[in-house]
């Protein structure tokens, strides 16, 4: 049962070849197996696991189920449960129990879909390899020496190693397709606005999405059916209206219109990785689509304009955490700046501690027109890049990373080697695009991904567009070693 | 296998005929911090400063550290200098949406037993902090 697609999991409930407690139990069983070997939950009740999922057995006996009633769906620790830990990877939150869940939670639960547990990341949200987590580094399925991107690792590692049929991420510069292409899923960043936030622990509020992480485009489509639509409690979640977005997976490509930055395909990019790319543009070329050489000529400044908005709005948003109302609080504060200081000296570690800096230097007196303004000038300038692309072409791809999965401990020192990981993927974010990561094969036994970057709530299109490579190659089916995940 | 076959079937042509790969290099390291503005150059006091108002205390011990972290990310930050953006609004929001605003009505049920439930010391309601007035 563990290897089945979402897709394959609903027929499965829906014919009764199997119930949804036993669905499951199978997982359950593999995570208390193997997720020693990965660290890619923090928190799973079996109780709390089972229950739900009787729940929905009882739903789908009375004839009622929706789509997902009775799949077991693991969630980034940074969505509110109500009544279940949410930690966001961060001693800050380490008996953080809210009481209320975020939206995307209401979404499942309103379906009837199980929630597996909650999945390790890196502290807030901020990392690209797992390893900035309070909870330890998650590890690659792949070769458990290796990080498996972050900061949506544990979702990634998790539905690599088929601990869960598929998992939630969020992506504030490339969190969802970093991972998914190291750990070789699928995953989809839809656009700003698509899901809703409200209950998603905040780190930067113009940037941050939420999506799906699953083993194909057609199982991502599934999640986003039920993730997406406007939510009147989140005042930046857009009214457009949603699709169904499983309608157009199998379109046709013919005519379809790729276009190829060619700062995508300079220096930087492996050139192994360049090649499995070429080979995944290839397949779509075979099927129709025009490969057309485009220009991005502000993406480099994609970097230094993400480290100070992100920054800048994490320190705003991370304000929050004064030891008062909930979360960690220091022992005996003698004062209230005592308290405040130190409780925030203890509950994050360095990576959010310097973002939150760096963030409140660009946001200080003196220093706001010559950052964080010019910060948001030039990402207009990415954005009018991505506006005038796509008055010639339908979607743009491209190498999700520069290269697949580094070692853990590589760059874990070197806080702007790490930054560098996202320089295809912050750009998309700064414009608040959807882009996705495929799996495109592998290099020296290691997953990397294609990135598909759409137009503005153009997620049917990219799912289309993955689901067409899908049905042609088999690199999505492509499995870690038995050894690691048997 | 989809590897093997596609790498025998795919022959690069036009766009992709052009390009090179093999010369890996890695990635450029962001420059120093540069002359044109010299506020990159940010000195330990200014760091206690900034971590003063963020309310986060730093050991002594980590001060010099940071500082030199945080010195690196400006300067990287500091590529955004040379830009021109005369006459560029600012974008605040990805789809430069406005506020949008509800109707003026109650709509909040309370529920403050709950929230102060989960707070680290509150009493008769009412959230308990140490003493701010003598």
């Amino acid at each position: 049962m563990h290897d089945k697609s979402v897709a394959q999991l609903v027929t499965g409930l829906r014919d009764r070849q199997f119930s949804s407690v036993e669905l499951s139990r199978c997982f359950l069983e593999r995570i208390a197996r193997l997720d020693s070997k990965y660290n890619s939950f923090i928190s799973v009740d079996e109780t709390a696991v089972l229950a739900l999922a009787a729940a929905a057995d009882r739903r789908i006996a009375a004839g009622d189920a929706a789509t997902l009633t009775g799949i077991p769906i693991a969630h980034k620790d940074i969505f509110c449960t109500n009544g279940m830990r949410t930690s966001c990877g961060s001693r800050m939150l380490d008996n953080f129990v809210p009481p209320y869940d975020a939206t995307l939670i209401r979404h499942f639960n309103r379906d009837g879909a199980v929630i597996l547990g909650k999945t390790n990341m890196d502290e807030f949200a901020m990392g690209s390899s797992n390893e900035s987590s309070y909870y330890g580094p998650v590890c690659n399925p792949w070769d458990t020496d290796l990080v498996p991107g972050g900061s949506s690792g544990g979702s990634a590692a998790a539905v690599a190693a088929m601990l869960a049929p598929a998992a939630t991420g969020t992506d504030t510069g490339g969190s969802i397709r970093q991972p998914a292409a190291f750990c070789g899923i699928t995953g989809i960043k839809p656009t700003y606005g698509r899901v809703s936030r409200l209950g998603m622990v905040a780190f930067a509020s113009s940037l941050d999405q939420a999506g799906p992480m699953a083993r194909s485009a057609e199982d991502c489509a599934l999640l986003l059916n039920t993730m997406a639509g406007h939510d009147p409690l989140d005042s930046t979640s857009s009214e457009l209206p949603t699709e169904d977005y499983c309608a157009r997976l199998n379109d046709s490509l013919q005519g379809l219109r790729i276009g190829l930055p060619r700062e995508y395909f300079g220096e930087g990019l492996d050139g192994q990785t360049a090649r499995r790319i070429e080979a995944a543009l290839g397949e779509l070329e075979s099927q129709g689509a025009t490969l057309v050489e485009v220009s991005l000529p502000h993406s480099h400044l994609s970097i230094p304009a993400y480290y100070v908005i992100a920054p800048a709005e994490a320190s705003t948003n991370l304000s929050r955490f004064d030891g008062v109302r909930y979360g960690h609080r220091c022992a005996d504060p003698v004062d209230l700046h005592d308290l405040y200081t130190r409780t925030r000296a203890e509950g994050f570690r360095d990576e959010v501690k310097r973002r939150i800096l760096v963030g409140t230097y660009a946001l200080s007196a003196g220093y706001y027109d010559a950052y964080y303004r010019k910060a948001q000038q030039v990402r207009r300038l990415i954005k009018q890049d991505f506006i005038d692309c796509f008055e010639q072409v339908d979607v743009i791809a491209g190498p999700t990373t520069p290269g697949p999965a580094f070692a853990l401990g590589a760059k874990s020192d070197d806080p702007l080697a790490m930054y560098l990981e996202d320089i295809y993927t912050l750009a998309v974010n700064l414009a608040g695009l959807p882009g996705m990561s495929v799996p495109a094969g592998l290099v020296g036994g290691k997953p990397v991904g294609l990135q598909l970057i759409g137009r503005h709530f153009g997620e049917a299109r990219l799912l289309n567009v993955a689901h067409r490579l899908q049905q042609a190659t088999d690199w999505h089916l492509q499995r870690p070693p038995a050894g690691e995940v048997a | 296998m989809g590897d093997v076959i596609f790498q025998q079937l795919y022959q690069p042509r036009g766009f992709w005929a052009r390009r090179k790969y093999d010369n890996f290099t890695p990635p450029l390291r962001p420059r120093q911090p540069s002359p044109v503005n010299n506020t990159m150059a940010i000195e330990q006091d200014e760091i206690e400063k900034i971590a003063e108002l963020a309310r986060i205390r730093i050991a002594p011990d980590q001060i010099g550290p940071l500082t030199r972290r945080i010195t690196e990310i400006l300067g990287m930050v500091d590529q955004l200098q040379a830009v021109d953006t005369r006459d560029v609004e600012p974008m605040a929001n990805p789809l430069d949406a406005v506020q949008r605003l509800r109707a003026d009505e109650v709509t909040e049920e309370n529920r403050r037993e709950a929230y102060q439930a989960i707070a680290p010391a509150v009493e008769n309601g009412l959230y308990l902090v140490p003493r701010v007035v003598e």
